[in-house]
């Protein structure tokens, strides 16, 4: 398995030379290069996504892709004459990715220097390489889930849905409302168990502990009586985000204590942290506990502090990078007013 | 820079995430129920990116955030090098 912090998650194509023989502007595109074709469909399969950056006129570039049967896989293209580091960075600001899970294929060394130049940590790739990316061990994934396979349809969801809210005129509150968002929360089965161990692996910011669990362990968990393990699912009027977010509680003599608390990065901006929190403090208060939640402090999760802190948790231990927070208020939090949720309790 | 200019641009920045609805330099935002925890962190994103400080972990307090009015001391604070 490829370590997790190497994973690729997005491929950034340049065209010319790389995606097929030859250079559009300057008589026309030849042949698709050898076995690019089959790399690309075989990484969309396995759920990671791909954009472009070439130098290029947009339309006869995309109407080129579309001859070759590609265009549908490449998500926000950018395509221009503007230089590739500022493409690059267009593309991981629209698709909130890291750089560092980031790969650029290029068959020029002067892009891929100038992309690395401004951006060090997206690795790079000569177009002789495009054909055995698959082989690698940055792009091999340990198995395939039905998000996985649908992640580019997701993030697509996704981009129609930020592009409603930029031109929509009121609060971001409003927004939220109007897209009927519906969260699901059942508790884990073993026919979630991939998917939750993706969610471990690929989730770094809106991640409070970053524990990793094998199959086995999560397995158990599954079954433990001491535990309440909860899965959560998300759909709206754009369409079905898949499995997002992930809760593990223990249960303790007299604490409920949060091990787990995990929210995909994709939909960041959509209150389910907030709202699986809410679930917990919800959970708390029914078995008569105190909720007690385990953080540790990374490079990347901040946020999740910040989510903790502002919803009335409050530091009750400290060991450097490892804290324990307890929520401190009498009442447990309300589920967000723009959210309705269905609680399965299958399993209980 | 001035407190009330602070709290003017906190103040915008509010009614961005949620319809103004009464919402006053004083108003309660987390007895009200006007902030979710979700709004929460883009606060605190839209404070150190506005005014170009970093907040540390102590920061992040509900006494710095429960009001507008909080909210613009602690930015003004550290807007003068103060802890």
């Amino acid at each position: 398995m490829a370590d997790k912090a190497t994973q690729v998650k997005c491929v950034i194509w340049d065209l010319d030379g790389t995606v097929w023989e030859g250079t559009l502007s300057e008589g026309g595109a030849g042949a698709l290069r050898p076995g690019v074709a089959d790399t690309i469909r075989e990484l969309d399969r396995r759920g990671i996504i791909q954009s472009i950056a070439s130098k290029n006129d947009a339309s006869s570039a995309m109407k080129k892709l579309e001859e070759f049967g590609l265009a549908d896989y490449f998500l926000c293209p950018q395509i221009s004459w503007d230089h590739k580091s500022g493409s690059v960075q267009t593309i991981l600001t629209t698709l909130n990715l890291k750089p560092e899970a980031v790969a650029f294929v290029d068959d020029n060394p002067f892009e891929r220097d100038e992309v690395r130049f401004a951006h060090p940590n997206v690795r790079a790739y000569d177009a002789d390489q495009a054909a055995g990316l698959t082989g690698l061990p940055e792009f091999s994934v340990r198995f395939i889930t039905q998000d996985s396979a649908n992640r580019r349809k997701m993030y697509q969801a996704d981009l129609n849905r930020q592009a409603a809210e930029q031109s929509f005129g009121g609060s971001a509150e409003e927004f939220l409302a109007t897209l009927n968002m519906r969260m699901e929360i059942s508790r884990v089965t073993e026919a979630d168990l991939r998917r939750v161990e993706e969610l471990t692996v690929r989730t770094h910011q809106l991640n409070s502990t970053g524990y990793t669990y094998s199959y086995e362990e999560l397995l158990t968990l599954s079954r433990s009586p001491d535990h309440i393990f909860c899965i959560c699912g998300l759909r709206d009027n754009y369409g079905d985000s898949g499995k997002v977010g992930l809760l593990l509680l223990e249960r303790q003599e007299r604490a409920l204590r949060l091990k787990l608390l995990i929210v995909s990065c994709r939909v960041m901006t959509r209150g389910i942290g907030s709202a699986l929190l809410a679930y917990a403090t919800q959970l708390a208060r029914a078995e008569g506990k105190k909720l007690q939640a385990e953080f540790f402090e990374t490079e990347h999760n901040r946020i999740m502090y910040i989510t903790y802190k502002l919803a009335g948790f409050e530091e009750v231990e400290e060991n450097g990078p490892n804290l324990l927070l307890e929520y401190g208020k009498d009442e447990p939090i309300p589920f967000p007013s723009y959210l309705a949720v269905d609680i399965s309790q299958a399993g209980d | 820079m001035e407190l009330q200019e602070i709290k003017e641009r906190i103040y915008q920045f509010l009614t961005k995430l949620k319809k103004a609805d009464g919402l006053e330099y004083d108003t309660e935002l987390f007895k009200s129920k006007y902030i979710t925890s979700l709004f929460a962190l883009q606060i605190v994103q839209f404070i150190e990116k506005e005014f170009r400080i970093k907040l540390g972990r102590k920061d992040i307090t509900e006494a710095n955030f429960h009001t507008i009015n909080a909210m613009a001391e602690l930015v003004q604070q550290r807007l003068s090098g103060g802890r």
